[in-house]
């Protein structure tokens, strides 16, 4: 055998028993909380720990092999109901799994594995066969000695010798009485096992990520080529060169699209070890948690994916260590003894939404307000004006740890500013929420893949540049006509007035050291967030919104810290992305230039009971204030009149190659139509409804609220869901899936 | 080894073959704001972005003519591609690297750094530049200024 093809046998072997042992872990803890059918984990566990024996044997890594016997024989004695499944039992497979995994790292790394370390775990095993042996004895006198005995060297040479090299072969030692072989064998072929289909090496291959990431490397220069292609066709167009170019154009739609999925993992990757940790975890602490996981079918791209394991991990660790409370206090505080740790991941708005909640103590803002004081990161005088949102995300601050006592887990003052600057760094946003006595959500909104972002191109002193539209908040022209919409200047600081606040301004031409003129008076404000600041930056125009894809920058660039890469437009033009924390960072809008809202400090003191954090996007209609859930909404557009096409009895309009239907909310509401002029512009809130996008047809946008609201209901309008106090102002909050019934739309699936 | 060579105004300057990937004419830039002044901007290479550097500042060298097309030699680094602008091409020369001497002590310290060795090449001198060595240079530079702004902040 050659070495390289060696190499390729052991790496083979790592990465098939690492997937195996991280089931064979979920396995174990299935079988603890008693979950479904016992043999059935058991025959899993088993099968994967029975693999590992057999293909690192088969490739003479005795000690792998003696360490995995262990487990195996255990398991074998579970599986025949000799010994029964306690505590001691799965703490001491789950010992056997790590150990095994480690010795897969150790091989990865190119060190031979060393059972002698493992003497101590081989002994746990084999004491605890004894253990149930002894128990059983009366019942089962035949088993004697055999499966406890240590490896008999007989079977070790077997081992060795035999070429097990497909899992599906006997066992190359057969320690286990003979009755028991027959049964798996037996197992094996009668139960093909329903849920799994067919073999996961027939239907799937490996494939190595660097062979994706050069794939998709050549799938944005294609997306780019295209681009060029399209613009040149526009101008000359020849008709029987159109014909293939829509067709190139499609085509390199779908391959874009189908690359992309090639690289999406479920979030699942990243939570089928949370309930391992979490096990451990409230173990080691004497807590009870019980876990709960929804939306594991999420899909991230790869990159996001490595991105957030450890910032998760992280919050995982807290909400255990210090949101959830001991037994103890929870009886006093009047709740279950066991607390809940619920991990959620959905998608919103073209991002996704990974959600951690405990039903733990909560945060209480005046004890962060006041560790902030003591640490100095924030004056009294700062502590009276936040709002208690903004309290109680000063945890993210470096430098920040509210541990009354420093444990194991977590409390070392690094972490929560870890977790944010990680989550920024792949342009996510984290947020926290919090109840005393109830509870704490930590919220992250993530992009979908890193490597292609829709981002708006701006220009500024004739050069180009993209703002992702994560950080984007909205845009807004300014007019010296109208006091609203013009600069003003607090001393030599230009800010704007913003519905009644103070926004401040950042004028990216002198930022950049680009141009030192005064702004000029029809500029655009591009409202951006990044690391909890609100801030306009001043550009010259607004382009147009694009999907780019994202180049890294070279090493020399990134130290500037005011961009976060480059991209290809589609001339073929390269463009700088703007990172917006570092060029709030450069424009010196440190946490003082943060846009204090009065308005939620006051709401936050009068919580009424019942009440549900939503996100809202406030409209009008006539003379009604509506509010649409945020998370329904998709995009929002400004449409001309006359663009409304009939289909049947309904107004349709084309909306990005396809038939979006169109529904009036004052149709909904019983507003009398007004005639419209054929160039007057409609604004249209685009929502996913009965799974077709579908416009609906508002008069004008007035703000977006996120805050605690109580949805009351006073009649029984058709197509409205309650009324609701957000911002200060009444507002009807809209029922879409009324709104559906009312426009006679039929369900898809 | 080989070294592919090329003129700085009217100086003959090499760099490890081994390190350079092709030779392009110049290409529409895109000038980098507060990037620092050998930074002539990124160009598009296939798809890829080149950073493309003028090091005649560097080397205490006169501006190059403007009106004169540029060639850029693309060397892939360890931290992505980089393209170094040129006068002109040379010959490939394959040299001994033993034959090559240490900057002598009146070349002015800067110059010392950026230059590997000197070799002695019948039509005159030829100075291999380390381009790894420059490019980490002006990182340095970089991180320095922005320390600086922060300690006066």
């Amino acid at each position: 055998m050659n070495d390289d093809m060696q190499k390729q046998l052991i790496q083979d072997l790592v990465i098939e028993s690492l997937e195996g042992l991280d089931s064979f872990d979920a396995e174990m803890l299935a079988l603890e909380e008693k979950e479904g059918n016992t043999q059935e984990h058991l025959r899993l566990a088993f099968r994967m720990i029975h693999t590992v024996k057999g293909s690192s044997g088969c490739l003479g890594f005795e000690s792998i092999e003696k360490v995995a016997h262990a487990g195996e024989n255990l398991l074998s004695l579970l599986r025949d109901e000799v010994i029964t499944v306690d505590h001691a039992v799965i703490s001491g497979l789950l010992q056997c799994s790590d150990a095994l995994r480690e010795m897969m790292h150790g091989l990865e790394a190119g060190s031979s594995p060393d059972a002698s370390r493992h003497a101590d775990l081989i002994q746990l095993l084999d004491g605890l066969q004894k253990a149930g042996m002894s128990q059983a004895e009366q019942g089962f006198g035949f088993f004697d000695g055999a499966p406890g005995a240590p490896m008999p060297a007989a079977a070790a040479g077997l081992a060795q010798t035999g070429w097990g090299l497909f899992e599906d072969e006997p066992a190359p030692a057969p320690i286990v009485p003979e009755e028991v072989l027959i049964e798996e064998v037996a197992l094996k072929s009668d139960v093909p096992s329903a849920s799994q289909g067919p073999r996961a090496s027939e239907s799937a291959i490996r494939v190595e990520v660097a062979q994706i990431d050069r794939l998709m490397n050549l799938v944005g220069e294609l997306v780019l080529a295209r681009n060029q292609i399209l613009q040149l066709a526009g101008d000359k167009a020849d008709p029987a060169l159109l014909g293939p170019i829509q067709r190139v154009n499609l085509i390199t739609t779908e391959l874009q699209a189908s690359v992309m999925k090639t690289r999406m993992q479920t979030v699942q990757t990243v939570w089928s070890k949370f309930p391992r940790l979490v096990r451990d975890l409230s173990q080691e602490l004497g807590k009870k948690v019980v876990l709960t996981m929804e939306g594991q079918e999420t899909e991230l791209d790869r990159t996001v994916i490595e991105a957030i394991k450890d910032p998760l991990t992280h919050i995982v660790r807290n909400s255990i260590d210090h949101g959830l409370e001991d037994p103890a206090g929870r009886r006093d505080s009047g709740k279950n003894e066991t607390g809940t740790l619920c991990l959620r991941a959905f998608h919103e708005g073209g991002q996704v939404v990974l959600q951690i909640s405990d039903d733990g103590r909560g945060i209480d803002p005046a004890r962060i307000s006041k560790k902030a004081i003591e640490r100095g990161l924030i004056t009294k005088e700062d502590a009276a004006r936040l709002s208690e949102r903004e309290i109680l995300n000063l945890i993210f601050l470096a430098g920040f740890s509210t541990a009354e006592k420093v444990t194991n887990v977590s409390g070392r003052g690094v972490g929560m500013d870890v977790v944010r600057s990680n989550v920024e760094k792949i342009g996510g946003t984290v947020e926290l929420t919090s109840i005393v006595g109830a509870g704490t959500t930590m919220q992250i909104r993530i992009p979908l893949t890193l490597a292609i972002v829709p981002a708006l191109l701006v220009s500024c002193c004739g050069a180009r540049f993209a703002i992702p539209q994560a950080s984007l908040l909205e845009l807004v022209r300014l007019d010296p006509t109208n006091p609203a919409r013009s600069i003003e200047w607090v001393d030599q600081a230009p800010v704007l007035r913003l519905r009644g606040k103070l926004l401040a301004l950042l004028d990216l031409g002198p930022a950049l050291g680009l141009s030192s003129q005064p702004i000029a008076e029809e500029a655009f404000v591009v409202v951006v967030e990044a690391s909890g600041r609100k801030f306009g930056v001043v550009v010259d125009a607004v382009l147009d919104s694009e999907e780019i894809v994202v180049k890294p920058l070279h090493i020399v660039l990134k130290a500037l810290g005011v961009f976060a890469g480059a991209t290809i437009l589609g001339d073929g033009q390269v463009a700088l992305i703007l990172d917006i924390s570092g060029l709030a960072r450069r424009g010196g809008l440190n946490a003082e230039n943060k846009t204090l809202d009065q308005d939620r400090v006051d709401q936050n003191l009068l919580v009424p009971d019942g009440s549900e954090h939503l996100r809202l996007l406030m409209a009008r209609v006539a003379q009604n204030r509506v509010a649409f859930p945020l998370e329904e909404v998709t995009r929002i557009e400004e449409i001309p009149a006359s663009s409304i096409e009939r289909s049947g009895p309904r107004e349709v309009l084309q909306y990005r190659g396809r038939i979006m239907p169109l529904v009036r909310i004052g149709d909904c509401l019983g507003e009398p139509r007004l005639a419209a002029a054929a160039d007057d512009l409609l604004r249209v809130v685009v929502c996913q409804m009965r799974g077709t996008q579908t416009g609906l047809i508002i008069d004008s946008i007035e703000d977006i609220f996120e805050e605690r609201v109580l949805v009351e209901r006073f009649g029984n309008e058709r197509c409205i869901a309650g009324s609701l106090v957000a911002g200060g102002l009444v507002a009807d909050l809209l029922d879409l899936e009324r709104i559906a019934d009312f426009a006679g739309m039929v369900r898809k699936n | 080894m080989q070294y592919c060579t090329f003129y700085l105004d009217k100086k003959h300057y090499g760099i490890p073959m081994m390190e350079v990937q092709e030779v392009m004419l110049q290409q529409d830039l895109t000038p980098v704001p507060l990037a620092p002044s050998v930074v002539r901007g990124l160009m598009n290479l296939r798809g890829n972005i080149v950073l493309s550097i003028d090091i005649r500042r560097r080397l205490g060298l006169p501006e190059s003519d403007p009106t004169q097309d540029s060639i850029q030699i693309i060397t892939q680094g360890p931290a992505g591609l980089v393209g170094w602008m040129v006068d002109q091409m040379g010959e490939v020369a394959d040299l001994d690297p033993a034959a090559g001497e240490i900057p002598p002590g009146t070349v002015p310290a800067a110059n010392r750094e950026l230059t590997q060795s000197v070799f002695q090449l019948e039509s005159g001198l030829l100075m291999v530049l380390d381009g790894q060595r420059i490019l980490e240079m002006e990182q340095d530079r970089l991180e320095g200024i922005r320390e600086g702004s922060r300690e006066l902040a």
